[in-house]
């Protein structure tokens, strides 16, 4: 059996591309990426000019580059992800490795970076993709191969678990959660059954102690620590919650206009070109301007649910939630420490953190998920589904 | 219809979406609440000010002697810190601050804290730490000092460090590409900007919320500056901090130790699980640091409302500090002073009296313990040469205390960092012979009036071994009095060295002593010792080894610690006590906790046995024969001693020999016991001369007028 028999997308056509591109969703981008701009500046207030103005430079770059990766993407039939699947996860876990090598540059107490001379990258943002597409495709096989359930679960298990043990490894909660979201949603929509979730939750609170203990270090335990009870560290991660509250209420509607926020002035936010840009944002744009972010993220994020459940095939159906599931849950993440509704790990918000690699990143996913939808089936929001 | 909403249901997307909706609705009310609810409370504490959390420094504990004498104490002083807020934002911003703050240092004399200085120096060469030479190890160390600083700072490329050659170089390249300082300020003044800011960079950068000291132990001038001109140096503060202060250390330096910041190491494997924060001051030797938890106190906090621009608004809680422990040592310092006085004023008799027969006028230092001969505690402990503690406390920036600080630990001829009393490992000489004596009596090898003759030399395993005098005919006492060797090579190798060794370690010889602070362990001459320290591996233990270890030769090793205690196990009945130097602990509540006094029978030693080497050592000191007796004629009480007069080997080389003497005193119903050991003192009746005016000062029997004998030592070259 070949694999075409699988699909009954016609492959041997190409898409007309100005007919089937996702215009709603690459607007939802380009807005994101353009606050991100806008913001920027203002992330960096207090540092060195120099500084400033590379940063810039690099992410204008990142932007235009991104942007020519996710159109030529679009253009390219997302199978290719699947022949190449086996190469990309392997490569990824070599450079996951190579933080261990002499590469290995340690920021913010884990070490999860690795510098190529030119700049710093962080392996963990292509090796997210990379297992979401590994996942996509045992589960894709799974669907059709019925007669090797215990083969492919397996296989799942294996390619799931080597990427999150590294991250574990590496201490880099944030992005450890991040993986276990996106394969919990992706089983999810491929339909597994209710009753395995909530054995694997009935898990994994048994597991919960020995990750605390193992899996954390002190910075991230103090973090969730003090989310529950800000009392615990009044100076360190309480006072990061209790500065981003005043800098987010002090924008009110309107904010107090780029660069004149009087927390981000002060220099008292903590990683504010990061992690806590959204509080910059907040207080310089107002509520009107965090609540663009949002809309754009709920465009983007509706969008994308529509182009999983419209895709021609199991794999680019996976494909895409899994993508999904990993913006979704940046924005939780990311938005949420800010606003106070979740505990603090570093995770970058999509688009408007600075960096150009995790910008490139960012972009090459949404030329995946441009891709998927190009060739995706008609049909409404809610119609007929395989 | 509802077909339509049963599928609905069952298809998982639906939920997936209502989860996306209901976050995006979540986080928009959390909005509205923030920034439309609550927005202007909000805004005003944004623009207003925000909680602060500060730790209160603990005084730390003081130290006195036994007496109530205040040794240890602390002043309080002022340090000038900044924190980054809205108004000094940015490096020029702050340039200029620091800029002013220099100028008001200049005019008041004070000094910033320079970490640059020790790789640039403020004449804009290489410091200490970095050599300019063409060496390539100097070159890639260089190299390597500079990226560490400029990590992290990626618009610097690696290749423009290999342009820097000169110290000039890197300082231009640093003030130009690093820190952007103005060209508008002058070279002095671009340095001095600079070393501030490399300063607060190697401690971990400007920060909102943890200070920065710039300049520590301020006048009180500039002090006083700082906080009128307020307005002109936001960020800036002033903390008052304690300093510790000693009163007259030198003569308890090896005691009383010193404080000073830790260091990178320390802080990571020492002090980091005990909740101290980086370079803080701890105690490094001595007391200081024996007692550091005692005398550390708690850390209090308080939480403060600080505006926008880092200052204070007002006191929202506070937990006050609890000052640390106060210690009273067990030192008499009246006893210790004469005790030190005693010692240069011996020390300059000896090297005056230079014969360079035996002695080479080579007499440069000793140690001396006064220790109460029933509970241990130490009444004087002297080291010499000895070193002034305050040079530790002086600021980085004083060139001569830290001249005086390499050369304490450079000065190998002085050893004067060296606790003489504790780490100093001498052989004992004759002092030894008590020991032999009781082993041998108690193991019924010999008695009272077993005698031996001496006829000058003798020889044991084709070793021929020689005595000082030639005794003729002898008994135990008359031996012991005239400290014959012959007597005791005999008597040793009759009881054998496994017989010996115990009762050495019984008497805490080679043994630690337990006192608070660092000791040297030693060694007895035994085969053990002889397997570590003999090059000829093939030796085995002979006769003449065990005769040489009865006159306390060979490899014998001991403290002047060990004598002492050794020289009151012999006076009280048996007893072998721990020596202590805390004699008690006041918290700052008033409880007092007194130290444990600790002592343990030594097991097999008989009354009688131990008056026969009474009576012996009363006469060493005590016979109107004896060469020191006129020292000891006017106590008025009887004093058993025994002097020593051990070989360093090096006498061929025109070094003298040591002087070593142990005594308890009264004879009767003892006090205290006394050890003095004077290396190249020449004879051990130099060292009982010495302990006699020790002993003199504790019995009140030295008049007012023998003060006067207290030479004036500046014309006197005592060390060499």
């Amino acid at each position: 059996m070949s694999h075409s028999d699988r699909y009954d997308l016609d492959r041997s056509k190409r898409p007309n591309m100005l007919l089937k591109f996702d215009y709603i969703l690459f607007a939802a981008v380009i807005g994101l990426a353009v606050m991100g701009i806008i913001i920027l500046p203002s992330a960096m207030l207090g540092y060195k000019e120099s500084v400033i103005k590379s940063t810039f430079i690099v992410q204008i770059g990142g932007f235009i580059v991104g942007i020519i990766i996710a159109i030529a993407l679009s253009c390219v039939d997302y199978i290719v992800f699947r022949h190449m699947a086996i190469f990309f996860y392997g490569a990824n876990i070599l450079a996951m490795l190579l933080v261990y090598s002499p590469l290995g540059v340690e920021r913010y107490g884990s070490r999860n970076w690795i510098d190529l001379g030119i700049t710093t990258y962080q392996p963990a943002e292509l090796m997210k993709l990379a297992t979401i597409i590994m996942v996509a495709l045992c589960l894709e096989d799974m669907k059709l191969d019925n007669g090797r359930t215990l083969y492919n679960v397996l296989r799942i298990g294996f390619f799931f678990a080597l990427p999150l043990g590294l991250v574990l490894l590496q201490k880099d909660l944030g992005t450890a959660l991040v993986f276990v979201f996106f394969f919990v949603i992706m089983l999810f929509v491929a339909g597994l059954k209710m009753r395995y979730f909530a054995v694997t939750a009935v898990a994994a609170l048994i597991a919960f102690p020995f990750v605390w203990k193992f899996a954390l270090n002190d910075a991230r335990r103090s973090r969730i620590l003090t989310f529950f009870d800000p009392s615990l560290d009044p100076i360190g991660a309480g006072f990061q919650a209790r500065l981003a509250k005043y800098a987010i209420g002090s924008g009110q509607i309107s904010g107090k206009g780029l660069g004149n926020g009087p927390i981000n002035n002060a220099g008292q936010l903590p990683v504010k070109d990061s992690d806590f840009v959204f509080s910059v944002v907040c207080e310089e744009l107002g509520f009107i301007g965090a609540s663009i972010i949002i809309f754009l993220f709920f465009v983007l994020l509706i969008k994308m649910i529509g182009i999983s459940r419209r895709s021609s095939d199991y794999f680019g159906q996976y494909l895409a939630i899994g993508i999904f599931a990993m913006f979704l849950f940046h924005f939780l993440e990311n938005i949420g420490m800010n606003i106070g509704i979740m505990p603090i790990t570093g995770v970058p918000l999509p688009f408007i953190s600075k960096g150009g690699s995790s910008l490139i990143t960012n972009f090459f996913s949404i030329g995946v998920m441009l891709s998927i939808s190009a060739r995706r089936k008609s049909g409404g929001f809610f119609g007929e589904s395989s | 219809m509802l077909e339509g909403i049963k599928k609905l249901l069952k298809n998982r997307y639906f939920y997936i979406g209502i989860i996306v909706a209901a976050i995006t609705a979540a986080m928009l009310l959390k909005l509205v609440n923030l920034q439309i609810v609550n927005g202007s409370v909000l805004d005003y504490y944004a623009s207003r000010g925000y909680y602060s959390v500060r730790t209160i420094e603990a005084q730390r504990g003081k130290i006195y002697d036994r007496n109530g004498k205040l040794i240890a104490y602390n002043r309080t002083g002022y340090n000038v810190q900044v924190v980054k807020n809205s108004e000094n934002s940015d490096w020029a911003k702050r340039d200029q601050i620091y800029y002013n703050l220099l100028k008001i240092f200049e005019k008041n004399g004070d000094s910033i804290e320079n970490l640059l200085k020790k790789y640039i120096t403020p004449e804009i060469e290489f410091g200490v730490l970095i050599d300019d030479d063409d060496d390539p190890d100097e070159v890639d160390m260089r190299k390597n000092w500079i990226r560490y600083v400029i990590e992290d700072q990626f618009d610097i490329k690696y290749e423009d460090i290999d342009q820097l050659k000169t110290a000039r170089d890197v300082f231009s390249y640093f003030r130009k590409e690093l820190f952007e300082i103005s060209e508008e300020y002058d070279e002095t003044d671009a340095y001095n900007i600079m070393a501030i800011r490399f300063t607060i960079l190697m401690n971990g950068g400007i920060s909102n919320t943890t200070p920065q000291v710039i300049a520590t132990d301020v006048s009180e001038e500039t002090m006083s500056e700082i906080e009128t001109r307020h307005l002109e140096f936001p960020g800036v503060s002033t903390k008052e901090v304690y300093f510790r202060q000693y009163n007259n250390p030198q003569t308890i330096a090896h005691i009383l130790g010193y404080v000073r910041a830790m260091s990178e190491e320390e802080y990571e494997e020492i002090y980091k699980e005990s909740g101290y924060s980086k370079n803080e001051i701890v105690g490094k030797e001595g007391i200081e640091k024996a007692a550091e938890k005692y005398l550390r106190g708690t850390k209090g906090s308080e939480t403060i409302y600080i505006d926008k621009d880092g200052r204070e608004l007002g006191e929202v809680s506070k937990t006050p500090a609890v000052a640390g422990e106060d210690i009273y040592l067990t030192i008499d310092l009246d006893l210790q002073e004469a005790a030190i006085k005693a010692m240069e004023k011996h020390i300059a008799r000896i090297r005056s009296e230079k014969d360079d027969e035996k002695n080479f006028g080579d007499c440069v230092g000793g140690a001396i313990v006064v220790m109460d001969i029933n509970s241990g505690d130490v009444l004087a402990s002297v080291s010499y040469p000895d070193f002034d503690p305050n040079i530790f406390l002086a600021p980085s920036s004083d060139a001569e205390a830290q001249q005086a600080i390499t050369d304490l630990y450079t000065d190998t001829e002085k050893s004067a960092s060296l606790n003489r009393a504790t780490q100093g490992l001498y052989a004992p000489g004759s002092v030894f012979k008590p020991i032999v004596a009781i082993a041998a009596l108690e193991e019924g090898k010999i008695t009272k009036d077993t005698t031996c003759y001496c006829n000058r030399e003798g020889v044991y395993a084709n070793f021929r071994l020689t005595c000082l005098g030639r005794h003729g005919n002898l008994d135990l006492i008359q031996a012991i009095v005239k400290s014959c060797n012959i007597y005791f090579y005999d008597v040793g190798v009759e009881t054998g060295i496994s017989v010996i060794d115990q009762y050495a370690k019984a008497f805490g010889l080679g043994e630690n002593t337990g006192i608070e602070i660092s000791e040297y362990q030693g060694a007895r001459s035994n085969e053990e010792t002889m397997r570590d320290k003999e090059i000829d591996l093939t030796h085995v233990w002979s006769a003449a080894d065990t005769a040489q270890t009865s006159i306390g030769q060979l490899y014998c090793q001991f403290t002047p610690m060990q004598m002492a205690r050794y020289a009151a196990a012999l006076g009280n009945g048996g007893n072998l006590i721990t020596p202590h130097l805390i004699q008690k602990r006041v918290a700052a509540d008033g409880t007092v906790v007194e130290t444990e006094k600790q002592s343990s029978k030594i097991e097999g030693l008989s009354e009688e046995n131990l008056a026969i080497i009474k009576e012996g050592m009363i006469r060493v000191v005590g016979d109107t024969s004896s060469s020191i007796y006129s020292y000891f004629k006017d106590f008025g009480f009887d004093i058993a001693g025994k002097t020593g007069t051990p070989e360093t080997g090096l006498e061929s080389q025109n070094q003298s020999s040591n002087g070593t003497f142990i005594c308890y005193a009264p004879a009767d119903n003892p006090e205290i016991a006394v050890s003095v050991v004077l290396e190249h003192g020449v004879w051990g009746t130099n060292a009982a001369i010495l302990a006699s005016d020790v002993l003199a000062e504790y019995f009140g029997t030295n008049d007012s007028e023998d003060i006067s004998y207290i030479i004036d030592y500046g014309e006197t070259d005592i060390i060499a």
